[in-house]
């Protein structure tokens, strides 16, 4: 079982989104990273199959996707960034509707709606509009359309955006469980959704993977370049263009607590400490791109 | 492909708007049947000497009276017998327009529907123009069907000396026309009225298909269905016939809602009155104000389906669904613009072509059907009403594959 990209780039006329990516996708959770307009959801919309690529190819076990055609998206389930729905719909009404979709009988799509309902907690809410819900239920729907075929390819873009902090949790419980002999490719900003359940992480940037590996492998990459130190409040700007700052921390009214990275300790008093996945983001993405994501 | 189907309509038909569209397209079919009995007027001399005027349902009842005297089929002895009252009241009077009112209401105006089918029918070969009555013998009105076949087929051969082959299979149609029927009732109006019926229903059905497939590409809907094992071509499909199902569910509705309610104003009899009686008596197409009806409803499904289909073609080459519905709309109206404000051969044909082309006002099938024209390309040339419903038949399915065939093969963007 494995999805590979082989040379996939995405041009439109003035912008080259995604550009060569090579990727050979096999079982466990992936987690695809990137700052928003880095390429992923071009990406994953090659993967599906709803976006054809400039050039490369995608393949499924070998067969490109394209000649696959519905037995491709039969193993497919698929969460899209922004989800559209059909606002007349019921919670159950849709599901059905994309379980005849999916190609389910009625007696395999009773049974497997029932499951996702209870397992993904929208028994309470399965009656009522979808356009009634909130965003984080809306989102819940949107998982159990993708897991309705029981795929074997499960992507999911940006799947946690509207979830609060318990949703979010449960969402990892599931897909943790879900993942075993399947492909999830879950792409995300959020750093902390796939840190503890991805086997292996791919980071995006300007349309190229720019890191490739297991969670434990890319951190080992920051090893040394993280560090943690006590600064005065007033010096903070005098740090703040030198170093890639991921953490503050006010301790009282004169200092903070900052945990930046570095390849060489820039604050006085700095000791090193253990880094993680959002380090080594925060590593790649400079100063300027994060300050573009947040629109500033 | 059936439970998509059945899916399919059971989300469109939970549309809000899908019922209130529904919902306003039958109370319009109602309210326009009503309305039709609205143009009934009976004028007459009171005991005052004065003009009065009944109408709607009074106007009705006591033209249906009048008219009994000529019910039935009109024979070539009422025929002579009319011309020899018309002619005898204008030598009394000297002119048709002075015979007292009093005069015309009791003498005339009771055979009116015949002397009406006698100036169409008895023109000038030449020019189209009605011959006076007074040239006319009591023979001419004896031999009146004999008469208007020999007038037709020269006024076919002057208008279209090129096509010898179209004029026999004009002149074959017309061997069909035996005497004509009359009996008061259902006439022009409610054919105008029905043809107007068409047009609002092409037109909502028109703005309900419009977002049927861009609806989906706007609100990212179509990202997630289009991933499904079923999801593009199937599903394409299913749209489809989702929407042409509840177009002509809709349609049969309303025009059956609509035929039954001025048929039993007017009376059913009046539904074998000859078309010839109520447009040009020099017509040949051999059918009565009943199947009139038929073939005008029988063309406005046809337009309806190919307007489906053409819409549905938009909504899959489009990507919002505004887009959609301002490009539809402006395919319902074309052949009317283009009726008003241009003509010629190459204009009629573009306009019967369309998919649209059976709906509209003076330029519908209706009127196609009433004034027929020979419409011709190059050595080759066809009767006017017949080109629009073979050009939906065709234009149905053409566009329908080709919306599915762009639906399955649209790319995210």
């Amino acid at each position: 079982m494995a999805l590979e990209l082989i040379d996939v780039s995405k041009r439109y006329r003035d912008k080259v989104a995604v550009d060569r990516v090579c990727l050979n996708i096999d079982s466990g959770i992936w987690g695809l990273l990137g700052a928003n307009g880095a390429g992923k959801t071009t990406l994953i919309r090659m993967a599906v199959g709803i976006l054809k690529p400039s050039s490369g190819r995608i393949r499924y076990d070998g067969i490109d996707i394209s000649t696959l055609g519905s037995a491709y998206r039969n193993l497919l389930g698929y969460l899209p960034q922004t989800f559209g729905f059909y606002p007349e719909f019921t919670v159950r009404a849709y599901l059905e509707y994309m379980s005849a979709l999916k190609g389910l009988s009625r007696t395999a799509a009773k049974g497997k709606i029932e499951a996702l309902l209870h397992e993904l907690q929208l028994e309470e809410v399965q009656g009522r509009h979808i356009r009634k819900l909130s965003g984080g239920v809306k989102r819940r729907v949107g998982m159990a359309q993708a897991l309705l075929n029981d795929p074997d390819i499960l992507i999911l873009d940006e799947p946690t955006s509207g979830l609060d902090p318990g949703e979010r949790i449960r969402l990892r419980q599931i897909l943790a469980e879900f993942a075993r002999h399947r492909i999830v490719l879950i792409s995300t900003h959020i750093v902390s959704d796939i840190e503890s359940i991805a086997n292996q992480n791919a980071i995006m940037k300007d349309g190229r993977i720019v890191a490739l590996g297991t969670t434990s492998a890319l951190i080992e990459k920051m090893d040394g370049k993280v560090w943690q130190a006590t600064c005065p409040i007033d010096q903070m700007a005098k740090y703040k263009s030198r170093v890639r700052i991921v953490n503050l921390h006010a301790k009282d009214d004169s200092t903070t607590a900052v945990r930046y990275v570095c390849s060489e300790a820039a604050i006085p008093g700095s000791s090193r400490v253990q880094p993680t996945l959002e380090d080594l983001y925060f590593w790649l993405f400079r100063e300027e791109d994060r300050a573009e994501e947040n629109g500033i | 492909m059936r439970e998509l189907l059945i899916l399919e309509l059971r989300k469109v038909t939970t549309r809000r708007s899908t019922r209130i569209k529904g919902i306003a397209l039958i109370a319009m079919s109602v309210l326009m049947a009503v309305a039709v009995l609205g143009f009934e007027n009976y004028y007459y001399v009171d005991g005052n000497g004065n003009e009065s005027v009944l109408r709607g349902w009074d106007a009705l009842s006591k033209k249906r009276e009048l008219y009994r005297g000529i019910e039935g089929e009109l024979a070539s002895e009422a025929i002579r017998d009319a011309l020899l009252t018309s002619n005898q009241l204008t030598d009394a009077y000297g002119s048709l327009k002075d015979i007292p009112l009093p005069v015309y209401y009791s003498e005339l105006y009771p055979i009116e529907p015949v002397l009406k089918a006698m100036r169409t029918a008895i023109i000038d070969p030449n020019t189209g123009i009605a011959l006076p009555f007074n040239s006319w013998t009591a023979e001419d009105a004896q031999d009146f069907y004999t008469l208007r076949t020999d007038i037709l087929k020269r006024h076919l051969a002057i208008q279209y000396p090129d096509h010898p082959a179209n004029i026999a299979q004009a002149m074959r149609m017309n061997s069909r026309i035996g005497h004509f029927t009359y009996i008061y009732g259902f006439g022009s109006n409610a054919l105008d009225y029905l043809s107007l019926l068409l047009l609002l229903i092409v037109v909502i059905c028109t703005i309900a298909v419009s977002p049927i497939y861009s609806g989906d590409y706007q609100s990212g809907a179509d990202d997630i269905l289009r991933c499904t094992k079923r999801g593009r071509a199937k599903l394409g499909i299913a749209k489809l016939a989702a929407a042409h199902i509840l177009s002509l569910g809709l349609f049969a509705a309303c025009i059956s809602l609509y035929l039954a309610i001025t048929m039993a104003i007017f009376g059913f009899d009046s539904l074998k009155t000859s078309l010839q009686m109520v447009s040009s008596a020099i017509s040949f197409w051999p059918v009565s104000m009943g199947e009139a009806a038929a073939l005008v409803a029988f063309s406005g499904a046809l337009s309806l389906m190919a307007m489906v289909s053409f819409t549905a073609l938009l909504s899959s080459r489009l990507k919002n669904p505004a887009s959609t519905l301002a490009a539809a709309l402006c395919m319902c109206f074309l052949p009317v613009v283009l009726y008003v404000i241009a003509g010629g051969t190459t204009v009629d044909w573009v306009r019967l072509i369309l998919p649209s082309g059976g709906i509209g006002f003076q330029n519908s099938f209706l009127y196609e059907l009433m004034n027929t024209r020979l419409v011709a390309l190059g050595g080759l040339g066809a009767w006017s009403p017949c080109i629009n419903p073979v050009a939906c038949a065709i234009e149905i399915f053409a566009f329908g594959s080709l919306s599915v065939a762009a639906y399955a093969r649209h790319e995210a963007t």
